[in-house]
């Protein structure tokens, strides 16, 4: 089959024209990058944000029973505490149902210890009753077991001081949390985390419509024998299309990546926030060629594999129903990466988790020379191996002019493997 | 080799159909078209007309056989083939996101029409069918009418020599169909070679120079209709044609 670069470039010019003129493709590759995911985000930490505050400003309705009948300045604790609000007492049983039907939040109850040669004088034992399945009740215990945590840490000190000894000695030894990494360090993680992840879906995403519509949607519109009708080779068409499709792919993925590094800040803010951490959110600059390399590589790879699926459909939506199984497959392995394990090269050779990893580890500023070219080689790989497999369907005339029906799978199992040819064909050129 | 711009020798198409198993849908047919001449393939709905024109169109392949388009065989030079041809069928519809001139000039490039040439091309058929009011409008927002004109315009934009039309009025409303026809006539006057295929009688009567009855993938007669009126005594095409169908012609045609 001859390859005419003229050709190509006439069709590729027209498919990105068509393109650019369907609301669906121009959403999908380009306004989803650029505002859906950053706004989908920001909405999310911010409504997270929203709704743990709204807890947090609720008072916690609470029932003491002490039973130590020595504990009172714990009580007045509880009574000062305004985002405590302490109720007149009440049976167990009676306190537990109402818990339980969200009238209460929580009961604490104070036991004497049982008394013990060693046991200091004035211990005591605390349960606490609540419902973990209720955001206010989990919010109570937790608002117990602080007053209760700041009560023993004063009961500790005025035995330390009873006993003439220093806080430290009293308490044996006391954990002191330091996080080491800087700034730059916190944010570089948060961005290795996420942003590999939004890549390959926006990737896929862009890959998907001009994946189907190229195909499928062109013969649903019953525009495939006029594309074939044309001078143009069988060759030449197909690879515009390809380089198309791959194209949108590339372009969404890279729009993507611009759009998530310039919004990175205001959209994890929230977050950033209720970590208590300081973030700086910047990638270094060497990993930018890198991560667009991975990026087109990517793009080729699904886009070969999505046009392959989709050119076995005969309306869009069987092309959607076609691909949407692939779609799912490559993000998967994504999401159960962890940026920071180390890269191999044996993941290297994994397609999509190589270039995953890569965009990781070029994030946080190490890349490697050695997985670098093996993730290229074997995306390259995988790409050629596609395109061979489409070439060698290609030849099925029944296939190509859309006569066929079946999906891929279907077609292996009887043309490739048993070996069952729909007619005699000669290659369709 | 043969001086005509379309020559057909022996060719056939075999199927395989998984309810039927083999289908001979064009089974060793042969004729040739001259040139300003308007061929007429004449039969009922599933003889074979179609998948014949698309042999021709290189769109199919063929089992065996051969046929040469302006001096190209269709399974070696199929892109030569393509280039000297314009293919006209209900299967091949418009792109409905590009704008009637875009059209045009997509279909004068991609069938290597000269560039330096292609404007001057695009602006005549735009003058000369008429579609000056909507040249700049999306086709998907076209009337069935106008994309019509558009998919005809489009069909000689590279100026080929051979035309193929695939039962070209079928849908149309008798206006439509009419000027279809006369459109088909203006081509030949041009000198064209139009291979044209239809079920409708009339149609064949009033357009054809020289017509084939082709049934069950064969070609049954193939002549003008004056001789096939002498061979058969018959006046009118549809009794000529039910004649030849039911095995009562005079002489069984093999090549016109």
């Amino acid at each position: 089959m001859s390859l005419d670069c003229r050709d190509v470039a006439t069709f590729y010019r027209y498919e990105i024209r068509a393109a650019l003129r369907e609301r669906s493709i121009v959403i999908n590759t380009l306004l989803i990058p650029i505002f859906m995911y950053p706004f989908l985000l920001w909405a999310m930490f911010t409504g997270i944000t929203y709704v743990m505050g709204q807890v947090e400003g609720l008072r916690s309705r609470v029932v003491l029973d002490d039973q130590t009948g020595q504990l009172d300045d714990f009580k007045q604790r509880l009574v000062k505490d305004e985002k405590c609000d302490l109720q007149r007492p009440r049976t167990r049983e009676k306190a537990l149902e109402q818990i339980k039907a969200g009238d209460l939040d929580a009961l604490i109850e104070l036991a004497l210890a049982a008394p013990g040669p060693k046991s200091p004088p004035g211990n005591f034992s605390v349960r606490i009753y609540f419902d973990r399945s209720k955001d206010r009740s989990e919010q109570a215990r937790g608002r117990l077991e602080e007053a209760l945590g700041a009560y023993r840490s004063q009961w500790l000190e005025n035995e330390a001081a009873r006993l003439q000894v220093t806080g430290e000695q009293w308490q044996g030894f006391r954990i002191e949390r330091k996080n080491v990494a800087s700034s730059r360090q916190m944010g570089r993680f948060l961005l290795s985390t996420m942003l590999p992840l939004f890549l390959v879906i926006m990737i896929a995403v862009g890959c998907f419509y001009p994946a189907v519509d190229s195909t499928a949607g062109e013969r649903e519109r019953s525009t495939w024998e006029t594309s074939m009708s044309t001078a143009a080779s069988r060759s030449s068409i197909l690879t515009a299309k390809y380089l198309y499709v791959a194209t949108l792919g590339s372009v969404a993925g890279l729009i993507n990546l611009a759009a998530m590094m310039l919004s990175a800040k205001a959209v994890l803010a929230p977050l950033t926030q209720q970590i208590g951490e300081k973030f700086e959110f910047r990638i270094p600059f060497a990993a930018l060629p890198v991560m667009a390399l991975g990026t087109v590589l990517l793009a080729l790879f699904i886009a070969a594999v999505m046009m392959l699926l989709a050119s076995f459909a005969r309306t869009f939506r069987e092309g959607q129903a076609m691909i949407t199984p692939f779609y799912m497959a490559i993000i998967l392995p994504v999401v159960f990466i962890r940026p920071d394990g180390p890269f191999t090269p044996q993941q290297a050779l994994i397609p999509i988790v190589n270039v995953t990893k890569l965009f990781a580890q070029a994030i946080n500023g190490d890349i490697q020379i050695l997985n670098t070219i093996l993730t290229l080689l074997s995306e390259l790989a995988c790409v050629v191996i596609v395109l061979r497999f489409a070439s060698m369907i290609v030849g099925f005339e029944d296939f190509m002019i859309g006569s066929y029906r079946g999906s891929l799978v279907k077609f292996v199992k009887e043309r490739l493997l048993k070996r069952k040819q729909a007619a005699p064909l000669g290659e369709v050129r | 080799m043969s001086d005509y711009p379309v020559t057909v020798t022996n060719l056939t198409k075999v199927f395989y159909d998984e309810a039927r198993g083999e289908v001979r849908a064009v089974d060793g047919i042969s004729f040739e078209c001259r040139p300003g001449e308007i061929f007429g393939l004449l039969g009922a709905n599933g003889a074979g007309k179609t998948t014949t024109l698309r042999l021709l169109a290189t769109i199919l392949g063929p089992t065996s056989g051969s046929a040469r388009i302006m001096g190209y065989e269709i399974g070696q030079e199929p892109e030569e083939v393509r280039r000297n041809l314009g293919f006209y069928s209900a299967s091949t519809a418009l792109y409905p996101r590009l704008t009637a001139r875009e059209t045009l000039q997509f279909f004068a490039r991609i069938n290597h029409y000269p560039d330096s040439a292609r404007d001057a091309r695009v602006n005549y058929l735009i003058g000369r069918f008429g579609l000056e009011s909507y040249v700049n409008a999306r086709v998907d927002r076209l009337s069935s009418g106008m994309k019509q004109k558009v998919s005809i315009a489009r069909t000689v934009v590279h100026d080929p020599p051979v035309l193929i039309f695939d039962e070209p009025t079928v849908g149309l409303d008798v206006l439509n169909a009419l000027e279809m026809q006369q459109m088909l006539g203006e081509f030949r006057n041009e000198g064209k070679t139009i291979i044209f295929s239809t079920h409708i009688m009339s149609e064949a009567e009033r357009l054809c120079d020289r017509i084939a009855i082709i049934h069950s993938g064969k070609i049954l007669a193939c002549d003008t209709l004056e001789e096939l009126r002498q061979k058969t005594g018959c006046r009118y095409l549809e009794d000529i044609f039910i004649r030849y169908v039911k095995g009562e012609g005079v002489t069984v045609a093999g090549a016109g």
